[in-house]
């Protein structure tokens, strides 16, 4: 590792001593790509070479690792002077610290606020392939209480979240286990399946080596029946730094490329080349689909942002009309078995076209291979096709504004001032430019994250 | 837990008076309106679809309302709106069960609602006076706290006053000792300790309506005179004039409680007290304790500017009930270390804290200490019971707690849905062990009985020992030594027995 | 999500035996928008029916702070010129209209003095309120409303539960939203600008677990919006035809608060309108087409091959595919079409 880096690093060393897992992200990044992506090249085509390249990584980690630990004086950072987080902070007795951290806290929501609006064309009918590490080095206890555990929380709460924001597209997962791909749930749209499925997944320890090639075979067999007007996606949450494969890696990704399928990578622990070539060659040359994460909150982000559809590409361009049936909702007093899973239920839908009944929508007829919908799921996706504005911080002016609540919920906007100065830190308000009506921070993050309306515009008589 | 406690008690109360003073307390709206809020949810539904309906509905009807996972509180609500004679049962020409309000009810509670005629009965303002918040908080604070402390035994210079003192003999939360003429807590006292505020004001009142009905007041009025406390403004002056003699009179004894303020003892107004306005609000949500309430106003007052945050989201509020802090001043920590952390000021927190942990170190904002086996065995010799001591720590637990718990109980419900996990906001090994040392205790129980021994041969010792275990009576027997021991209830009916078939021989 | 066919109020993880006592607040939503109730009273042959709606939502108001004693109420009217908090009032225009119009007292005389204090602050406000809202509206008589605002308030009022839901976090707050609107017999034309927005309501309603009641006075029976936004977020739909006993009505049947939820039948019956319209016919779709960019539903292949709605072209193929008719194949010819099946 180059010195350099090591001077810069220090003042970040004694800060982030606690996250293990942000330094080695730091130092991985800026270790050596070339050499990595070599390494992995290698390790895809030539697998009895394994064991000895193993050792060799083991022991430029270690070496590593030896530097990483070096202090800012130049000894071990356990010889330091231990610097508490909370000293390096200068209380100004000026200023009021109760206003300054609330005007810190707003910005930081701001922030959080902050959303892509552009109106892309988005491919609302998706098919994605959700592929899961479940390899050794899932067992890895750095994010709480083990990846594995975390990785399955948060894929049960993103295909919840998947199909409340995409209620017509599907799902199939897959995961990668002692160097196989093993189909754990066939593409469907009904999220309690896969829930199910991967709650009893939480329960298999992670063993053995992933293979990438294999899963994307897998995921590319899966995605080849889904008609033109889907998405093809394929999420990779990749634990391990290497992948075991059978053969060239390469050819399948240019045969994804052929196919149309799109792929995007969450990476666990640091950046692997191969990762990183699949989603630039899979995103027409887009690098940004490879994320690796700094932390849990981070990884929540990042699944989330997998939740939002893709913008239509020009070069993937699918327009259709899709048939589609819109069944009407029947109360019975005697319960009868649904065509779906064959169980006794009172009510349902019947399939407009051979007036089967089905218990929940939404669905593919089971009878007549109709996909079965009600209008309020289209409804759903509506938001993504038009995004609401985002609302404009009002500037601070002379410190008079028009209004001193919050239009939708009431609150007062709360006075943030420098007590030295007696200037306001913000003015809290967010103004719609449409209907030049002010928000609060949290009406603003609940409009724009939730609500998708906007309710100065919305009662507003006119058009 | 303590709240249903409470609403039972006074429940139990009401249900309990003669159907003619249920009656004539009815006529009074603010009292119907007490009442109201005092039944079971489900009851408190089917009053307001009646109260607008003159006629009589059948039973079937509403039975129809409620699924059939909610027969239970069905049950509840009928039971208790019969006993509170709130409905009149009438059977229709086909027999079948019909109900309808009480027409007495029913007019009072109109009037309530709509603001009809309301005679007073929810006081008289008097809008030229007015008086500061404050000093009516640290006065019902300061009149609440030590009849507390007093009861704690921090040793102060104050003594509540003569009736206080009485009112606490004759609801044997102390004892008058015969030797010293010292007033010392009972066990019943200790526990009382532990409940919640309105729990205890109620206790007192319940108590105080006993003694007043041996004076020859008028229970009527007297209840009339406290649910109408209850609903009354903090801050406004109230006008005495309306008020009848017998409620002239309490309200001096409801002044020494620091449920109301009056400038003089002679004056013309009186002020309700937020503790006042704590006796119809029997939510978990108000404030925990009267110290914790007084605490949080105290504080609230003194840090004034700094949390003007937390005061803009208070003042948005208009209603009289909330006028608090969103987070409790009191709230504790319970490690499964066993080690606790209290966020109070109070001395009468603390105080009470003691009474079962063992305190260790005080901070500015907070006290710790650890429960331990002695702590604990002190708490329960003194007549505290384990589910008390549970009780109290949960509903002080920190606001934090209760979050992680119910984080928790979330997860554990996606793993398994049908799980018969409650809800856990303390640490299940410290719950545990608080029960274990209670059991600790109750590891000899004593029985009356008798003992039999001394049988000529087996066969009698068979006999009898046998018959004793049929009827199921036999608490203990050797067949060794031939000897077993029989309940008191059922050592007669051995007896006999024994002498039938011995003598026979 | 499954959350429309199947509201996920369900488990709600309650025990039997226990209903739990947990305080609620009730927001309500009300259309006053003059020219429907003018239209309303015109029909029915009676004078001024909202000022007797007005009258029985006061008494349910105060019913629902009697049920608990940290129940909490909001009123958010909907007026024909945007929305208007009528309860809680706006602390900050307090103080101009104390100053401006002195409180009239004539206007409260239907405010008893001496009803219970927490009644009479909110009755008072309201009652206030409401007059300088009806003063507003006469002086906008002239001015043009294209669309009615009741989603604007049931966007407010989501946004208001949201809030008080946050700041009660330490006492599980439990919401919902009622709506009372006046219904119209000519058409729902300004409903078709109101779709969008008011699925996003019911979205978010299901989200944050807030159920909203409905109650429609007067009008067509069916309001497939609300009646649609009821049946997804649990909560109870009601008609009635004429405001007479309308206390009645909402004494019982809307007065189900959220903690009785799981125990009480709703007053629910009849299916719900899900269908949906094309949008170049206008017809009722049972079976239709979609077009996979704006998701708008169509009944018929559109000229031309271009959607209507985005202006997207669609793939030749696919379009062929579907208007590819059923091969029937010919009696005559059975024995061979049985040979090709086979095949």
């Amino acid at each position: 590792m180059a010195p350099s880096q090591e001077g810069n690093d220090s003042d970040e060393e004694i800060v982030n001593v606690t996250s293990r897992k942000q330094r080695r992200q730091v130092h991985f990044d800026n270790a050596q790509p070339a050499t990595k992506k070599r390494k992995e090249d290698d390790q895809s085509q030539d697998q009895d070479g394994r064991p000895s390249k193993n050792r060799k990584k083991l022991k430029k980690k270690k070496s590593q690792n030896n530097s990483n630990l070096q202090g800012a004086s130049g000894g071990y950072a356990w010889e330091d002077e231990i610097k508490r987080s909370w000293d390096l902070v200068t209380v100004d007795d000026e200023t009021d610290m109760t206003s300054l951290v609330a005007s810190l806290i707003e910005a930081r929501k701001k922030r959080a606020a902050k959303r892509n609006i552009t109106p892309y064309q988005r491919g609302i009918i998706r098919t994605m392939i959700l592929t899961l590490d479940c390899s050794e080095s899932m067992s890895e206890k750095d994010l709480r209480p083990n990846r594995h555990a975390m990785m399955i929380q948060y894929a049960i709460d993103f295909v919840h979240e998947f199909f409340d924001q995409n209620p017509i597209s599907q799902i199939g997962i897959v995961i990668m286990r002692n160097g196989l791909a093993h189909l754990v749930s066939q593409v469907s749209g009904n999220p309690q399946d896969h829930i199910d499925v991967l709650k009893k997944i939480r329960k298999q320890e992670p063993k053995g080596n992933p293979s990438l090639q294999n899963a994307l075979e897998m995921a590319r067999g899966l995605l080849l029946p889904t008609p033109s007007h889907c998405t093809r996606e394929v999420l990779i949450i990749f634990g391990s730094l290497s992948s075991t494969d059978p053969s060239d890696i390469h050819q399948t990704i240019a045969s994804l490329v052929d196919e149309r399928i799109r792929c995007k990578v969450i990476g666990l622990s640091a950046q692997v080349a191969i990762c990183k070539e699949l989603c630039k060659q899979t995103n027409y040359g887009d690098e940004s689909f490879y994320k690796v994460l700094l932390d849990e909150t981070h990884f929540k982000e990042l699944l989330d942002e997998a939740v939002v559809p893709l913008p239509v590409n020009k070069v993937n361009k699918g327009f259709t009309l899709v048939k589609m049936g819109f069944p009407t909702r029947v109360y019975e007093d005697t319960p009868t078995f649904c065509a779906c899973h064959s169980r006794l239920v009172y009510g349902g839908y019947f399939c407009p076209n051979c007036h089967s009944k089905v218990c929940s929508l939404p669905t593919v007829c089971p009878c007549c291979d109709l996909m079965l919908i009600l209008s309020t799921h289209l409804a759903r996706s509506y938001h993504h096709l038009m995004p609401l504005k985002t609302f404009n911080e009002v500037d601070i002016g002379e410190g008079t504004f028009p209004t001193s609540n919050c239009f939708s919920c009431q609150r007062r906007f709360p006075v943030l001032k420098n007590n030295k100065t007696g200037k306001l830190l913000t003015s809290s308000r967010y103004r719609c430019g449409d209907c030049s009506q002010d928000f609060c921070i949290d009406c603003d993050v609940f409009i724009h994250e939730v609500l998708h309306n906007c309710p100065g515009c919305e009662s507003k008589p006119t058009i | 837990m303590s709240a249903d406690h409470l609403r039972h008690s006074v429940n139990q109360y009401l249900e309990e008076l003669p159907q003619p003073v249920q009656i004539r307390l009815y006529e009074s709206p603010a009292t119907c309106l007490a009442i109201y809020r005092l039944l079971p949810q489900l009851a408190k539904f089917f009053m307001m679809s009646m109260v607008f309906n003159e006629n009589f509905i059948l039973l079937r009807d509403l039975d129809r309302w409620v699924k059939s996972n909610g027969k239970l509180q069905f049950q509840e609500a009928i039971k208790s709106l019969k006993s509170l004679h709130l409905i009149t049962p009438k059977k229709n020409e086909n027999g079948a069960l019909m109900i309808g309000l009480n027409s007495t009810f029913r007019e009072s509670f109109k009037n309530a609602l709509t603001g009809g005629q309301v005679n007073n009965s929810f006081g008289v303002v008097i809008e030229s006076d007015s008086i500061a918040m404050d000093i009516l908080n640290e006065y019902s604070s300061s009149k609440w706290e030590t009849i507390l402390h007093f009861m704690v035994g921090t040793p102060m210079a104050s003594i509540p006053s003569a009736n206080v003192l009485n009112l606490l003999k004759n609801s044997r939360l102390m004892e008058e000792t015969e030797s010293t003429a010292e007033f010392k807590i009972t066990n019943e006292g200790f526990q009382f300790l532990l409940q919640e505020a309105n729990a205890q004001i109620w206790t007192l009142l319940l108590q105080y309506l006993k003694m007043a009905e041996s004076f020859q007041m008028d229970p009527v009025d007297i209840l009339n005179f406290i649910f109408m406390l209850g609903a009354l403004e903090v801050g406004k002056a109230y006008s005495t004039k309306e008020l009848s003699d017998t409620q002239q009179n309490m309200l001096k004894d409801m002044r020494d409680y620091g449920l109301v303020f009056q400038k003089n003892a002679d004056a013309q107004v009186f002020y309700p007290t937020n503790l006042a306005i704590m006796l119809t609000s029997d939510n978990k949500n108000i404030h925990r304790t009267a110290s914790n309430a007084l605490d949080s106003v105290v504080q609230k007052n003194k840090e004034g500017a700094a949390t003007e945050s937390a005061g803009t989201m208070g003042d948005d509020l208009d209603d009289v009930a909330l006028q608090g802090q969103p987070i409790q001043d009191g709230a504790l920590i319970v490690e499964t270390n066993f080690k606790l952390y209290s966020y109070s000021n109070s001395p009468l927190q603390i105080a009470i804290l003691s009474l079962f942990v063992h305190l260790k170190s005080r901070f500015a904002n907070m006290v710790t200490g650890q429960i331990t086996r002695e702590s604990i065995r002190t708490a329960l010799t003194n007549g505290i019971t384990a589910e008390q001591i549970i009780a109290y720590l949960e509903t002080h637990a920190h606001p934090q707690m209760r979050r992680l718990a119910e984080e928790n109980l979330e997860k554990k419900l996606e793993l398994d849905p049908n799980t018969k996990d409650t809800l856990q906001i303390l640490p299940p090994t410290v719950v545990d062990q608080i029960r274990l040392w209670q059991l600790e205790l109750d590891r000899v129980i004593c029985y009356d009985g008798s003992l039999y021994s001394d049988f000529e041969n087996s066969t009698e010792f068979n006999l009898l020992s046998k018959y004793a275990q049929d009827i199921g009576v036999l608490l203990w027997k050797d067949d060794k030594k031939r000897k077993f021991f029989v309940s008191k209830e059922g050592n007669s009916q051995v007896l006999d027995y024994a002498k039938r078939k011995l003598n026979k021989k | 999500m499954d959350a429309i066919a199947d509201p996920n109020f369900k488990h709600q993880g309650n025990k039997p035996g226990s209903v739990e006592e947990s305080p609620s607040l009730l927001t309500v939503i009300v259309d006053i928008t003059p020219q429907l109730w003018t239209e309303f009273d015109l029909k029915n042959g009676k004078k001024d029916s909202i000022l007797d709606v007005l009258k029985a939502l006061i008494v349910f108001l105060n019913a629902h702070l009697a049920f608990n004693t940290s129940n909490q109420v909001a009123l958010i009217a909907a007026h024909s010129q945007g929305i208007k908090y009528l309860y809680p009032k706006n602390k900050a225009d307090d103080d101009e209209i104390s100053s401006k119009n002195e409180k009239e007292d004539r206007d409260l005389f239907i405010i008893s003095k001496n009803m219970y204090r927490r009644f009479r602050n909110v009755d008072e406000t309201l009652v206030e309120e409401l007059y300088m809202l009806f003063k507003e509206e006469e002086q906008s008589i002239g001015k043009v409303t294209q669309k009615s605002t009741l989603a604007g308030g049931i966007s407010a009022a989501l946004a208001y539960t949201d809030r008080i839901t946050r700041e009660m976090e330490t006492i599980s707050l439990k919401s919902r939203i009622m709506v009372l609107t006046c219904g119209s017999d000519k058409g729902n034309r300004d409903e078709v600008f109101q779709y969008i927005p008011i699925m996003n309501c019911i979205f978010s309603a299901t989200k944050i677990k807030c159920p909203i009641d409905v109650v429609k006075i007067g009008g067509s029976k069916e309001s497939t919006f609300l009646q649609q936004t009821t049946d997804a977020t649990n909560g109870i739909y009601l008609h009635v035809t004429s405001t007479d006993g309308l206390l009645q009505y909402l004494s019982t049947a809307m007065f189900i608060d959220p903690s009785l939820r799981q125990i009480i039948v709703k007053p629910n019956k009849g299916s719900v309108d899900f269908r949906t319209s094309c949008y170049l016919t206008g017809k009722v779709v049972a079976v239709g087409y979609i077009c996979s960019v704006c998701l708008c539903v169509l009944s018929i292949i559109p000229p031309g091959n271009v959607c209507p709605a985005c202006d997207s072209e669609f793939d030749e193929r696919v379009i062929a595919k579907l208007k590819k008719k059923p091969v029937v194949p010919r009696l005559t010819k059975r024995k061979s079409a049985n040979h090709v099946s086979k095949k």
